[in-house]
């Protein structure tokens, strides 16, 4: 019975159609008719037209209303949609009784109605299946460009998620569990089962536990055969438990390791540093070549993003020097002040560097003091100071470098264990588990995909050379790449 | 010759209006000029300084390339074949070596016993890869290296292999790697050559010509730059005897006008090529002093490269150069360590020529690793063929010898972009032709190019009315061994 109610609320798209045509040429030549030249649509005809209409929209509708009961979609659009569509039935059956009392101004607003009402209801449809920001996709930048310091966390990532996933059963229309996410306090509060979430500790977390059982289990969420939550969401709302919960954290606040800004980057693209234009840093960077004698090169033909080399100046390049960068500061993703006469004051002049990668400050005279101004360089990967006068007490500024995969400190009085410390707080292991099982997926998927043909073991003179165990008694075929080796 | 090139993109005035300036400006000019034309790319930037870029985002901008010339045996030291300990002395199967040519030194030979490794085999590190106890050092950074055990190539003679290797064609004239690097990219570091070659001392036995490190057709800046061990680095660097420095420099300024007026009837770039090169060797008089002398290294640096690296020439001692000319940036350092070539007495002659290069290579990973140098550095070790499974000469219970093989070898690889603790393809039983990914000659020049970020089919150079590359019609990038 499911199946059938299934199968006949897929004919819904097919179906629907027809009466969208219908009014609509019926609409079409209506306007023409006012025009005396053109000749008048005989009633026959008309009621004949407006009964096709009517009996097609009822079906429309009919099929929508069981398309509707999977209940795959958007709870508010779909609203809307199945609401403008029976409307837009009742409209359709209006004008064929009111052109049959022939009350000819009322069919006219009637028929001028319908065709708004079935623009509308149309125009649901289609963010229904093809995703409401599918129109203004092509428009600017798809969504509008969001103001980071006033958007929270919280509207603008979870939010989305779990009206997508979780609404349907956990909201206004159904509160399976006692449970409802629809508004903060009812999210805090959880259901019968306790709290959803405890802020800061996403393993320990309802929600996050749920998700994570298996697809067959019967406490996995969302439930096994409706829409699952896809692997970014899931990184997504662990990040921003384990960040604290807060329902205030503005995005413009919040520090994000990069795989879940790149999550949200497509949402709200202001939260990638704006690409600096390269016309303008690559004058800056001849002007300053010429001025101080340092390389600032361009990382590749087209790459807005740039290099400087400060170490063949050696100690003619100090604080000043470095401090005279400003033009092409956000532009520089790699800087070498290696072996140069920079001291921990001039380092100020890297705060405004936010772009940098690479970094490399080896054989100079800076401390611990100097480090405290790398603290914002939240993309820097690579650090150098190997033969300085840092210390463990300097890895501590360290600390908010997220991305930060290289630390050269041979010839520094830093300890391992303090490099250990660090090590722990910058790595994201729960990540690194997530994608190793990743690899071990597509590991399995290569191996289903190779062919083996066992000959067993050869027999006979020509054999000799195979009395090793590995010796060519098997053929492999694969068509598809080797398999990773570890 | 260079006609393709007179069409230059900045105006005579121009030119002149920045040799006003005085001779560093027409060092300048050449610079520009060459950017304006010589990006690879065609413009991208023009006016700038040297916009010689890489294509996309190079993942190294130096190569240090320790090439082992003669040969070295790759069943003695990484191959590990432990079938030829078992038919040692037994005839190689026709149906292994197929209808291969042979040279003429082991053609003529009643037969072609099977010659096991006389060394004994470990695996090392996580990676579990095998090495030989000749190279106890190299053993310990396993972890370190990319192996590509399927190496082959199309030459079976030294000269044409090693020109194959180092200049993508077997015969001479064609520019060398090191020179197509400094064409595509550029110089990172105005005093110093950007192609620079050290040759270890002592053990020369086949001929390493100049023309390997050669610009070929390309223009004359390109080349490399032999730094020798002893006496002068650079032969005819130093002011003669009663030329002092400022006459020196006087000489080269008036030179500069002169050139420049040639330049001016007949526009040929060599001109402003040569006048960089003046620059270059005035400025080298004191960049390559600084660079060789070594009694600022602390005695942690012999610890490490051993006590052999105080005597200039050795291979420890051009590790130790090649680290410190990596650090200042120089593009491609090329070492030949040459001696490898065991067509008898192989067991003696090979534990000596590990005993040479192993401590140095390790020395040399190691240290670019503790200064953070070899996540933009790449290494390549290897010869320019393999050799024979099958001893060349008498076998005995203590002695073989090995005959050229370009059908299988090992080179090894290092750096960033470089997956570490990994070995790609295989060879068969024997240790005589590849079983899986074999990697030609072409195609580690590709992969070479791509670490630096160049793509190898751009890199061109229109020379006798056709467009040269590299790596001719031929190389793939090869992906699996790229992290």
């Amino acid at each position: 019975m499911d199946s059938l109610v299934t199968l006949l609320g897929r004919f819904h798209p097919l179906v629907v159609h027809l009466p969208i045509g219908i009014l609509f040429l019926l609409a079409i030549v209506e306007v023409f008719t006012w025009f005396p030249r053109f000749p008048r649509i005989p009633d026959r005809v008309r009621t004949l037209i407006l009964i096709v209409a009517a009996i097609s929209a009822i079906a429309a509708s009919a099929f929508g209303w069981l398309l509707a009961r999977g209940g795959e979609y958007d709870a508010a659009i779909l609203d809307r949609h199945r609401y403008l569509g029976i409307a837009a039935t009742v409209l359709a059956l209006g004008m064929l009784v009111f052109q049959r009392l022939r009350w000819q101004r009322t069919y006219t607003v009637l028929w001028v109605s319908a065709l708004a009402v079935l623009s509308l209801a149309g125009h649901y449809g289609g963010s229904l299946t093809h995703g409401s920001d599918y129109l203004a996709f092509h428009f600017g930048n798809g969504a509008p460009t969001a103001d980071l310091t006033k958007v929270t966390v919280f509207e603008g990532a979870v939010h989305p998620i779990l009206e997508q996933r979780c609404f349907a059963c956990h909201g206004a229309s159904k509160s399976n569990g006692e449970l409802r996410y629809d508004s903060w306090e009812a999210l805090e509060k959880g259901g019968k089962n306790g709290p959803s979430f405890k802020a800061g500790n996403s393993a320990g977390s309802l929600m996050i536990q749920r998700a994570h059982l298996p697809l067959e289990a019967k406490e996995h969420m969302p439930p096994k055969g409706k829409p699952q939550l896809t692997e970014n969401e899931l990184s997504l709302l662990e990040w921003w438990i384990d960040s604290g919960a807060s329902r205030d954290l503005k995005l413009a606040n919040a520090d994000m390791p990069t795989y879940i800004t790149e999550m949200l980057v497509g949402k709200f693209p202001g939260l990638r540093p704006p690409v600096p234009e390269r016309a303008a840093s690559l004058s800056s960077a001849i002007e300053l070549e010429k001025k101080l004698g340092v390389m600032i090169r361009p990382l590749a033909v087209d790459s807005p993003w740039f290099s400087a080399n400060a170490r063949q100046a050696g100690g003619s390049f100090g604080d000043a020097q470095l401090e005279s960068l400003a033009p092409v500061a956000l532009a520089l993703t790699s800087l070498d002040l290696g072996e140069t006469d920079v001291t921990d004051e001039g380092l100020k002049a890297l705060a405004a560097m936010k772009n940098l990668r690479r970094l490399s400050l080896d054989r100079t005279r800076i401390t611990d003091a100097g480090l405290q101004n790398l603290s914002g360089l939240k993309y820097l990967e690579y650090l150098n100071v190997h033969s300085t006068a840092v210390t463990d007490a300097g890895l501590v500024a360290l600390k908010p470098l997220k991305q930060l995969r290289s630390l050269y400190v041979w010839q520094t009085k830093v300890t391992p264990a303090a490099v250990e410390g660090l090590s722990s707080q910058l790595v994201d292991h729960r990540r690194i588990r997530r994608l190793e099982d990743k690899i071990a997926d597509l590991e399995n998927e290569i191996r289903n995909q190779q062919f083996n043909a066992n000959f067993g073991i050869r027999t006979g003179a020509a054999a000799k050379p195979s009395e090793k165990p590995h010796a060519g008694e098997t053929v492999s075929a694969t068509t598809a790449s080797p398999p990773l080796q570890p | 010759m260079f006609c393709d090139h007179v069409n230059f993109n900045l105006s005579r005035r121009d030119f002149f209006g920045r040799f006003a300036m005085g001779v560093g400006g027409l060092a300048l000019m050449n610079l520009l000029h060459r950017g304006a034309r010589g990006n690879p790319q065609g413009d991208a930037g023009a006016g700038y300084g040297a916009p010689r870029a890489p294509h996309f985002a190079p993942k190294d901008k130096r190569v240090i390339y320790l090439f082992m010339a003669g040969g070295p045996s790759q069943h003695d030291l990484f191959d590990y074949k432990p079938l030829l300990n078992k038919l040692n002395g037994q005839d190689l199967p026709e149906s292994v070596r197929g209808r291969q040519r042979l040279t003429g030194m082991s053609a003529n030979q009643a037969r072609l016993p099977l010659a096991g490794a006389q060394f004994k085999f470990s695996q090392y590190g996580e990676c579990r890869a095998w090495v030989s106890e000749l190279m106890p050092y190299t053993a310990r950074m396993v972890d370190d290296l990319c192996f590509i055990r399927s190496m082959h190539t199309e030459h079976i003679n030294h000269d044409p292999a090693i020109t194959f290797f180092q200049t993508g064609n077997q015969l001479p004239g064609r520019p060398a790697m090191g020179a197509w690097l400094s064409y595509g990219l550029g110089s990172a570091n105005e005093n110093l050559p950007a192609f620079v070659v050290l040759i270890s001392k002592d053990r020369i036995d086949q001929p390493l010509y100049a023309r390997l490190w050669g610009n070929g057709f390309l223009p004359s800046v390109h080349q490399g730059v032999q730094f020798r061990s002893g006496g002068d680095p650079v032969l005819f660097l130093r002011n003669p005897d009663g030329v002092s420095a400022v006459g020196r420099r006087k000489m080269l300024d008036r030179l500069a006008e002169l050139n420049a007026g040639q330049f001016e009837n007949l526009g040929d770039p060599e001109i402003t090529s040569r006048v960089a090169q003046y620059e270059m060797a005035y400025r080298m008089q004191t960049s390559v002093p600084s660079v060789m002398d070594l009694s600022r290294e602390p005695a942690s640096t012999y610890e490490l490269y051993g006590e052999e690296a105080r005597q200039g020439g050795t291979f420890a001692a051009n590790c130790l150069l090649a680290r410190r000319l990596a650090e200042r940036d120089v593009r491609f350092i090329q070492l030949y360590h040459p001696g490898w070539d065991q067509h008898g007495s192989l067991p003696k002659m090979i534990r000596r020529q590990c005993a040479d290069v192993d401590r140095g290579c390790y020395a040399l990973i190691t240290d670019l690793k503790q200064r953070g140098l070899l996540e933009d550095t790449l290494v390549v070790w290897g010869g320019e063929f393999g050799r024979t499974a099958y001893s060349q000469g008498k076998l005995t219970a203590t002695d073989y010898g090995r005959d050229h093989h370009p059908r299988c070898f090992t080179v090894w690889l290092a750096g960033a972009g470089i997956k570490p603790g990994y070995t790609l393809g295989a060879t068969d039983d024997f240790g005589y032709n590849i079983t899986e990914n074999p990697v030609g000659v072409h195609d580690l020049q590709a992969t070479m190019l791509h670490l630096l970020g160049l793509d190898h089919e751009k890199l061109t150079f229109k020379h006798q009315g056709r467009y040269f590359r590299l790596t001719d019609v031929e190389g793939n990038v090869v992906r699996s061994i790229l992290s």
